[in-house]
């Protein structure tokens, strides 16, 4: 076997692909052959990258779970309904959060006591005017009533 | 009985559609038509991708990518080429974009090198020819080394390199993939070899050198 020759089975050899016959002779003549051993050393820097099979997912390899690999069965991500979260899918995962959230709010709304005015408790007839507050934003013709209404309690020496 | 079996067979049949018949009812709008063929060639594309890319997380997006370009430009698609190859060259080119995306400088890619690394091109320069390539099938370093060499090309020497010698298509069939002439891959081919040699021979000479001392 010649260098030109020992040179054009480095990717079989690499592949192992080379008949054992041919496998035996390339490891002579390297072995015999300075330069051509340099040589396939300089290749199998590159070669896992470029003629080895693809390497495994190492990252992702311990993670996985061996009872069902989706991606080996469905189809692509970009295409799968099955794998992409419907609209329904993602509503059921979002929404349990949602309405425990707007629960959440309902009953701090009904529970909180409820900011009554003056003139609310005049309405409701309500003469145990001494919860009635007066918010800062309460409206013009609130504190227009205030003013009038000789009988409102002086809150504010509780 | 008979329906049963007609029925069975009936599925059987929608399992293997050929190629043809799903293409032909891509081009008839029926989209679940085009998911089946990205079923079937996904673990292809996918491959490929790895050939230019290490991390998974990027080839998923480039396999995504690629079938999005598919079926966008699913008109171009002429029945008379295989669809493998018209499949293979917008992947290519979705890879070969993103490899113009990433570029990075060749110093940045090879300066250091990690303890499993450094081990690995130990092993390379002293072992024998069997040892190294029984080694490089359970070292991940191994791989991950030879991508850095890689990542270290050219885009368009590394789409050569990559078509040529991995997917080992002549230099015209990547010559129509990537739209030059013959001449161009080429030359393309010969420098990306050298590149490579010249760059795996510093690291074997830098290994050495710290073997001397």
């Amino acid at each position: 076997m010649n260098c030109f020759e020992a040179r054009s089975d480095f990717v079989a050899f690499w592949q192992k692909t080379l008949a054992y016959e041919r496998r035996a002779q390339l490891l002579f003549h390297l072995n015999g052959c300075t330069r051509c051993d340099h040589s396939f050393r300089i290749f199998a820097l590159s070669a896992p990258g470029i003629y080895s099979a693809i390497e495994p997912d190492w990252s992702s390899a311990a993670d996985r779970r061996p009872s069902l690999n989706r991606e080996a069965l469905g189809p692509s991500r970009a295409w799968s309904s099955a794998e992409r979260p419907s609209i329904v899918q993602m509503l059921t995962r979002v929404l349990p959060a949602f309405v425990m959230a707007a629960a959440a709010a309902f009953v701090l709304y009904f529970a909180a006591p409820a900011p009554m005015t003056f003139e609310d408790a005049i309405i409701a007839g309500n003469l145990n005017a001494e919860g009635a507050t007066y918010p800062a934003t309460d409206s013009v013709f609130g504190r227009e009533l205030m003013a009038q209404d000789t009988t409102a309690p002086d809150v504010s020496d509780e | 009985m008979v329906a049963a079996l007609s029925a069975r067979l009936g599925t059987w049949s929608e399992a293997v559609r050929p190629d043809a018949e799903l293409i032909a009812e891509v081009r008839k709008g029926n989209p679940s038509a085009f998911a089946e063929l990205a079923a079937r060639y996904r673990d292809r594309v996918e491959r490929l991708c790895l050939r230019f890319f290490s991390d998974h997380e990027i080839v998923r997006d480039l396999t995504q990518e690629s079938f999005i370009r598919a079926f966008a430009g699913f008109s171009t698609y002429r029945a008379e080429m295989p669809f493998t190859s018209w499949l293979r060259a917008i992947v290519a080119n979705v890879c070969y974009d993103e490899l113009r995306r990433r570029r990075r400088r060749p110093e940045e890619l090879v300066a250091d090198f990690s303890s499993p690394e450094a081990n690995w091109i130990q092993l390379v320069d002293q072992s024998t020819p069997e040892k190294i390539v029984e080694a490089a099938e359970q070292r991940r370093e191994a791989h991950i080394l030879a991508h850095r060499l890689l990542e270290s090309l050219r885009p368009d020497d590394r789409m050569v390199m990559v078509l040529r010698e991995s997917e080992g298509l002549s230099v015209d069939e990547v010559a129509t993939i990537m739209g030059w002439s013959a001449a161009k891959v080429k030359i393309r081919a010969f420098r990306a070899r050298q590149s490579m040699r010249k760059l795996a021979e510093s690291i074997l000479s830098q290994q050495r050198g710290r073997g001397v001392q």
